[in-house]
């Protein structure tokens, strides 16, 4: 078998490993493990095996022969909150898969690619950019007016894979990723909040709309991609005549309602679009806090988006007689990591 | 009054019977799973394996559950909920009433002494000690598996000072499946779906198919 160096990084990445903590699994340094990983040696068969247990996965998965999909373009959100180890680690998740999508896509049409483009400067602070390429995205993307009823699955079906983050990489936000054949959004549901997914899926489309070439993580840029998605989910020019211009919860809890957007949300986008003014803004705001509706907002709970793409091909291909246990084995991934990605309803 | 019925059902409704199930169940397969014949492991081996990963395991279902507090009894692992200890025992796996408590390790012995106010044997002038733990009653779980084919064997009981050669329990049950709905799932029910299906998926075809399939 022809051992891939990198496969080997992906596995531990995967699992969220230090080089330390997998030479302590397996009998060895973590010298000998980052000449593995460096393609400096190669590991002897028993110690291949050990590896292989350690990260769970079969020995195959080491096995040469994929072609490298770069991540680097990944936008994350908060980098300073979380380590390298849970950002490698949701990489990795997303790199295999890639390798199913990969898989899938030889066997089912896939809904095609097809996202405007708007490229908005990483130097532009307080300009109209991120409202003009929302609105723009919105023309192409969403036809009618008013409140976007799914996001996640207006992004399926425009070609983009969305996934959900495994809970090992709870403390990652949500990112997306453009480079790639198909773009791909992941999620966090963690926080089991059906606005700020939807917000967040909204925020991950304006990188995907604005950022193909800006440098991931910029402040400037993820404040782009926040006004992308305050004016994508709540147009100015269908939202303005409904935002009130005082504190009044009832309004905005039947806002929130219709519009698929936290009361904060609704609250800062009256301030930003000048119905409210600075200090009544801000005592809302402060009113919201001692209640705890920072927290958590009043009003009921509601399901999060669910992404149903993946899920959907790996049944119409069952169909076809390529189950699951084949579509793991062709893109070299476990079953159970499979599983975890594109889970079955 | 019948203690079998009062330990039983109380352990029962706290879900500690699911529990300890539910450890056996997992060192079990851990035990199975890490050792080999083929690299010469024994019966003895697992044995011992089997013993300390349930322990382990036993442990961890118990960790978010402050009723239940690690209580051991001369160095032998043991939980209490309640008034009740629980030991553990491994035994030969189809042989649980045969088990012979006289020739079993001091602490054993002194469980199987302990005193049983429903037994008449210890009305009369036999010598038996009082109970080890002064208001605590310490059961025994009897624990055994076998490998091929994978059988599991786990039992309650109240064990009986036997070197009459006579019965080994006062009382004893199976804890298999016959015990019921798991009563600690009710703890972490979900109130409503995680995720909403209602929405249509995106539509999709086989490559290949005609457009108007």
């Amino acid at each position: 078998m022809l051992f891939d160096c990198e496969r080997l990084t992906l596995a531990r990445r995967l699992r969220g490993l230090r080089k330390n903590q997998l030479a302590q699994a397996v009998g060895t340094t973590p010298k000998a493990i980052g000449q593995y990983e460096a393609g400096v040696q190669r590991p002897e068969e028993p110690t291949l095996r050990r590896l292989a247990i350690a990260l769970g996965v079969p020995v195959e998965f080491f096995q040469s022969g994929r072609s490298p999909v770069s991540m680097d373009g990944a936008h994350f959100r908060s980098l300073r909150s979380t380590t390298q180890i849970e950002r490698d680690q949701a990489l990795a998740y997303g790199r295999i898969a890639t390798d199913v999508v990969a898989v899938l896509e030889r066997l089912v049409d896939l809904p095609e690619v097809d996202l405007p483009e708007y490229p908005v400067s990483p130097e532009e602070i307080a300009g109209p950019g991120p409202a003009e390429a929302a609105r723009l995205t919105r023309k192409s993307m969403v036809e009618r007016a008013g409140p976007v009823p799914h996001v996640v699955r207006l992004l399926e079906s425009h070609g983009v894979i969305v996934l959900v983050l495994p809970r090992a990489a709870e403390r990652v936000d949500a990112f997306s990723v453009g480079v790639h054949p198909r773009p791909m959004v992941f999620f966090n549901p963690a926080k089991g909040d059906y606005w700020r997914n939807r917000f967040d899926a909204a925020h991950e489309l304006g990188h995907l709309v604005m950022h193909a070439d800006a440098e991931p993580g910029e402040k400037i840029v993820e404040d782009q991609a926040h006004r992308f998605a305050a004016e994508f989910l709540m147009p100015e020019a269908d939202i303005a005549g409904e935002l009130p211009a005082g504190p009044d919860w009832d309004r905005l809890a039947e806002l929130k309602a219709s519009w698929g957007v936290s009361m904060a949300a609704l609250l800062y986008r009256a301030r930003t679009l000048g119905i409210m003014t600075e200090p009544v803004y801000r005592n809302a705001m402060s009113a919201l806090s001692s209640r705890g509706w920072r927290r958590q907002e009043p009003g009921q709970a509601r399901p999060l988006e669910q992404p149903t793409m993946l899920t959907r091909a790996l049944e119409v291909v069952a169909g076809a007689g390529s189950d699951r246990d084949r579509i793991a084995g062709d893109a070299r991934v476990t079953r159970a990591d499979l599983d975890l990605l594109v889970p079955r309803r | 009054m019948a203690e079998d019925r009062d330990a039983w059902d109380e352990l029962l409704a706290a879900g500690f019977l699911h529990a300890l199930r539910e450890a056996h169940r997992e060192a079990t397969l851990a035990v199975f799973g890490g050792l080999s014949r083929a690299a010469g492991f024994t019966e003895r081996t697992y044995g011992v394996g089997a013993f300390d990963a349930l322990a382990s395991q036993i442990d961890r279902v118990f960790e978010a559950e402050p009723q239940v507090v690690r209580d051991d009894l001369n160095g032998s692992p043991g939980w209490r909920y309640g008034p009740y200890r629980v030991l553990l025992k491994r035994h030969e796996f189809g042989n649980v009433r045969g088990i012979r408590w006289d020739r079993d390790s001091p602490t054993k012995q002194a469980v199987a002494r302990q005193t049983y106010v429903e037994d008449p044997q210890l009305v009369l002038p036999l010598g038996i000690e009082a109970r080890d733990t002064p208001g605590v009653v310490t059961l025994v779980l009897a624990h055994s598996a076998t490998e091929a084919p994978l059988e599991m064997e786990l039992f309650l009981g109240r064990p009986r000072w036997n070197a009459d050669g006579g019965t080994a329990w006062h009382w004893v049950k199976p804890l298999d499946d016959t015990i019921g709905p798991d009563p600690r799932r009710k703890l972490v029910e979900r109130t409503m779906p995680l995720w909403d299906d209602r929405e249509e998926d995106v539509p999709m075809r086989l490559r290949g198919e005609t457009k108007t399939a």
